[in-house]
């Protein structure tokens, strides 16, 4: 059994679960009131966003009971993903909306190989060496 | 810090200003921070990174121990650290270690991590923590350190 990470009483900020075989399930509950499971192996990527940025992501109109995110949602959350420095590598993943939910949309991240990683340094990137597949979520608004 | 086999890094130095959880493991991924206020140590650890809920005051008094300059942090750091993490039901199942005082320091606290052999949450189960799975085991407890 892999190992288990309840993300239920995440702080108001964002994450991104960048898909990896871990061994480590994130689960967070989203979908507002549907309340729906949504688990992901991989890395946990957090970013320090003003609560702000939650509480215009929370106030999208997501579709209510049903998965999958519409086009415009998508662009408004790439419009908010842009407008910090710390997140502009994050774009929703347009060949998954219909599998996204409310607090849990399928991303691509730039993470930059290994190779240009220089641990003695300043990075200039969150993450090295993942697929760039992933998961942005935060807390539900249920 | 040895990257011989490491294959993933995320960096935290740019996380969210609430202490968060590395429970050391065997995951492929390491997580990186800079600690140790001006000394501004390079740590890293694999392992799996995990929310932990502090709230403003704990969070805040967490960061206002008096952590000593450079590395190692002193018994009376430990129980005010250990003081906090009891007063919270979402934090009880940390301790700090004993055993590894010395490679301490402001921003990577190396800590005892009582969690669930199980994978699912127990409703009977008093314990509130969002680690699964893996027993009594260590960890780091990092946040972003001030230089």
């Amino acid at each position: 059994m892999k190992k288990r990470i309840l993300l239920w009483d995440i702080p108001h900020t964002i994450f991104v679960v960048l898909e990896c075989e871990s061994g480590v399930v994130y689960q967070n509950q989203v979908g507002g009131v549907v309340c729906w499971r949504g688990q992901q192996e991989g890395a946990l990527l957090p970013f320090d966003v003003p609560e702000s940025f939650v509480s215009a992501l929370q106030q999208l109109p997501f579709p209510q009971g049903i998965q999958g995110i519409t086009v415009e949602v998508a662009d408004a959350v790439d419009a908010l993903l842009q407008r910090e420095s710390s997140t502009r590598t994050v774009r929703c993943d347009r060949a998954r909306l219909q599998e996204s939910w409310e607090a849990w949309i399928y991303v691509r991240v730039g993470t930059p190989p290994m190779s240009e990683y220089n641990p003695d340094g300043v990075p200039a990137s969150l993450a090295y060496g993942f697929g760039g597949a992933g998961v942005l979520t935060w807390i539900n608004s249920d | 810090m040895a990257l011989m086999h490491v294959r993933k890094v995320i960096e935290l130095t740019r996380m969210p200003h609430a202490p968060m959880l590395i429970v050391a493991c065997s995951s492929g991924v390491v997580y990186r921070n800079v600690v140790g206020g001006a000394s501004r140590y390079v740590e890293g650890l694999e392992g799996i990174l995990a929310p932990v809920l502090f709230d403003d005051e704990p969070n805040s008094r967490i960061r206002r121990v008096e952590y000593p300059e450079g590395r190692g942090i002193s018994s009376a750091q430990r129980r005010d650290l250990d003081g906090i993490f009891a007063s919270l039901l979402s934090s009880q199942f940390l301790r700090v270690d004993e055993d590894r005082l010395q490679d301490s320091c402001e921003g990577w606290i190396w800590v005892r991590v009582d969690t669930p052999v199980a994978t699912v949450r127990d409703p009977a189960s008093k314990y509130l923590g969002p680690v699964y799975g893996l027993g009594p085991t260590t960890g780091v407890l990092t946040w972003r350190s001030s230089p």
